[in-house]
């Protein structure tokens, strides 16, 4: 960690200017200076790289060193704003919904009346959602996702606005191979028109239906989930106050227009995908596990 | 509506009104608390801090933490680590409060989880000094009785508050280093280190000139060390003059000449490359230093251990029977393979 340099052309002027000086004097207008003159240096062949790495190497060991004590309170226990999109919480609570503003629904005038088992009741002239029936309801929807995950299902999550876009790409991204997303538009006829879609490859064998569609904003996307119905496809979405919530199988009671709501609720439903695709992996290797001892019990049988 | 659309969106602005908000019980940040200790509080360490001086040691790490939170309150270091704190107040002289609460409590956060009370059967943790760190105290300084006897007479020598650090540096050198007041090992800049006087540190390589060897004490001191049997010596040889392999490296005129003579550099590397085990490999201040163990120099740590206020020495003796040297053994062995550990190019 180098300090900033104090009056760098009062430091070059000194150098060039020629003045007979003894080494303590020298030493002692160097420190006053604060010229680094060796950390300045360029790197220029491969033992100055080579040196330069170890040199952060052995500060970085030293800070870690150090790193563990200290406090209680470290990178992981302290609260980061960023943390809502890159380490979201594995179960949502009513607190955190409510600080999220799930519960604030569009204006009552536009309630669907199919909205009502799902309402609080109104405020400021807008539809306040019940979280107590919205906390069950999202648990549910996680449950369905760690499910199909589990069977090794391919999961869609789409979000098609500006702030959703990073979610969904986040949010799939923890699926690993089993997750996709769509952050912009959605193309309609993917589903129902992929012959035209997906015209070079072969129909029959490329899978193009997922097996669990999620959606954060179904009112801009009702040409994706007609589409999911017309397939068969299961679906789960954010249902606000002013849509119907038979519009999908699964449907999510809260605010659609908030980020950090939205934030909140994916999060929850990846995470749950996750767990799905890691306890899917341990279903596929315990029965390789339990083939292998019965083909291993077949052959003995067959010898004896 | 504009109301019910503002009150739609508000909670994703809430953070920009947060300061204005008063807190509510659920709602505030984490805050520095103490560690808990690796061994019970109530029944001390030992006869070195009996119970009565560790609940001091562990009050006053309590207030410094309290004051730390106080301090960093709205500003960007309050949810950082203290370690993350010191570096980045260190340069910031509006901060030197923020500074010196979070490298005391840093420095008494380290002292306090390497020392471990002595075990039944033996009186000290000497048994378990890994073959390489006595290696290189012995080569270093003679042996564990003098390292002892070294690193009593730097805590000695120091009249005001301050440290007594072990360290080693990254390529295996052991040294005793005193630092005063908040001096931190992190921020080479603030390490506040004693200097050239108080300064021992080790030498492997002779130098093929003549150190002025400064006399070791020939009587070992009043018979407390007890005998470690790996160090196998009964009393410390008396080195002799022009010795090469001397241990202490005091003031002599050559010394002295060689440090002001080495170009100044307070962040780069040594530019002489005279080679492993030089005084001027540590003594400039571009080498990263790691801690082994350390001793607060503090009245108080000796005061209510009840050693009086003049009962620095004795104190100070009572020190080697709760060292913790397996993990002083792990520190030396990491900071040995510190220089390798980003060899992968991955990016930090």
């Amino acid at each position: 960690m180098s300090l900033p340099t104090l009056r760098p052309w009062l430091v070059a002027a000194k150098a060039s200017s020629s003045s007979s000086r003894t080494a303590s004097t020298r030493l002692a207008c160097a420190a006053r200076h604060q010229s680094t003159s060796a950390s300045t240096a360029r790197l220029e062949s491969q033992a100055d790289w080579e040196e330069f790495r170890a040199q952060k190497s052995r500060v970085r060991t030293l800070i870690d060193t150090f790193s563990e004590y200290g406090s209680t309170q470290t990178d992981e226990s302290a609260f980061h704003l960023r943390d809502q999109l890159h380490k979201p919480a594995r179960n949502a609570t009513i607190s955190a919904l409510l600080a999220a503003g799930a519960h604030f629904g569009h204006a009552s005038t536009r309630m669907n009346p199919n909205f009502m088992p799902y309402a609080y009741g109104t405020r400021a002239g807008i539809t306040v959602i019940d979280l107590d029936s919205t906390l069950p309801l999202l648990r549910r929807a996680a449950n369905v996702t760690r499910a199909v995950a589990r069977a090794g299902g391919q999961i869609l999550f789409i979000g098609t606005r500006p702030d959703l876009k990073h979610v969904v790409q986040k949010a799939a991204e923890r699926l690993g191979p089993q997750g996709y997303y769509v952050g912009d538009r959605w193309l309609p006829g993917t589903l129902t028109n992929k012959r035209e879609f997906f015209r070079g490859q072969n129909i029959e064998k490329v899978k193009v239906n997922p097996d669990l569609a999620i959606i954060l904003n179904p009112t801009n996307n009702v040409n994706a989930i007609r589409e999911f119905a017309l397939e068969n496809v299961p679906t789960i979405a954010i249902i606000d106050s002013n849509v119907d919530p038979r519009l999908v199988m699964y449907p999510v009671p809260a605010n659609d227009e908030n980020p950090r709501a939205a934030e909140l609720i994916a999060g929850v439903l990846s995470i749950a995908g996750r767990e799905g695709v890691a306890l899917g992996q341990t279903d596929k290797i315990q029965q390789a596990v339990r083939e292998e001892r019965k083909s291993r019990q077949r052959l003995s049988w067959r010898s004896s | 509506m504009a109301s019910s659309s503002s009150l739609r969106m508000l909670s994703s602005n809430l953070k920009k009104v947060h300061t204005l908000v008063s807190r509510s019980r659920f709602a505030t940040r984490s805050v520095h608390k103490r560690r808990a200790l690796l061994y019970p509080v109530e029944d001390g360490v030992g006869h070195f801090l009996p119970p009565e001086a560790l609940k001091t040691a562990v009050e006053w790490q309590e207030g410094l933490l309290e004051r730390l939170n106080e301090e960093v309150k709205g500003t960007e270091n309050q949810n950082k680590s203290v370690t993350q704190t010191v570096i980045n107040t260190a340069t910031a002289r509006e901060r030197t409060l923020a500074f010196n609460y979070a490298s005391l409590a840093l420095n008494n956060s380290f002292f306090l989880d390497n020392i471990k009370p002595p075990p039944v059967t033996a009186d000290n943790h000497e048994d378990q000094i890994s073959n390489d760190l006595l290696a290189a105290i012995t080569t270093q300084h003679g042996s564990l009785r003098q390292l002892k006897s070294s690193f009593s007479a730097a805590g000695l020598g120091m009249f005001t508050n301050g440290w007594v650090w072990f360290v080693s540096d990254s390529k295996g050198i052991t040294g005793i280093l005193p630092t005063f007041g908040p001096g931190t090992l992190l921020v080479q800049s603030r390490t506040y280190m004693g200097h050239e006087k108080g300064l021992h540190f080790g030498d492997i390589v002779p130098l093929g000139r003549s150190t002025q060897a400064s006399p070791t004490p020939k009587t070992p001191l009043s018979g407390t060390f007890p005998s470690s049997p790996a160090s196998g010596v009964s009393s410390p040889t008396s080195p002799r003059l022009n010795d090469p392999n001397a241990r202490l490296i005091h003031s002599s005129a050559l010394a002295q000449r060689e440090i002001l003579t080495q170009p100044a550099s307070l962040y780069g590397a040594t530019a002489t490359g005279q080679g492993l085990g030089t005084l001027s490999s540590i003594m400039n201040v571009g080498e990263t230093i790691f801690p082994l163990f350390c001793v607060p120099v503090y009245e108080h740590s000796w005061m209510s251990a009840g050693y009086g206020v003049w009962g620095k020495e004795n104190w100070l003796k009572e020190f080697w029977s709760v060292v913790d040297w397996k993990k002083a053994s792990d520190a030396y062995f990491a900071a040995k393979r510190s220089s390798e550990r980003l060899t992968d190019g991955a990016a930090r």
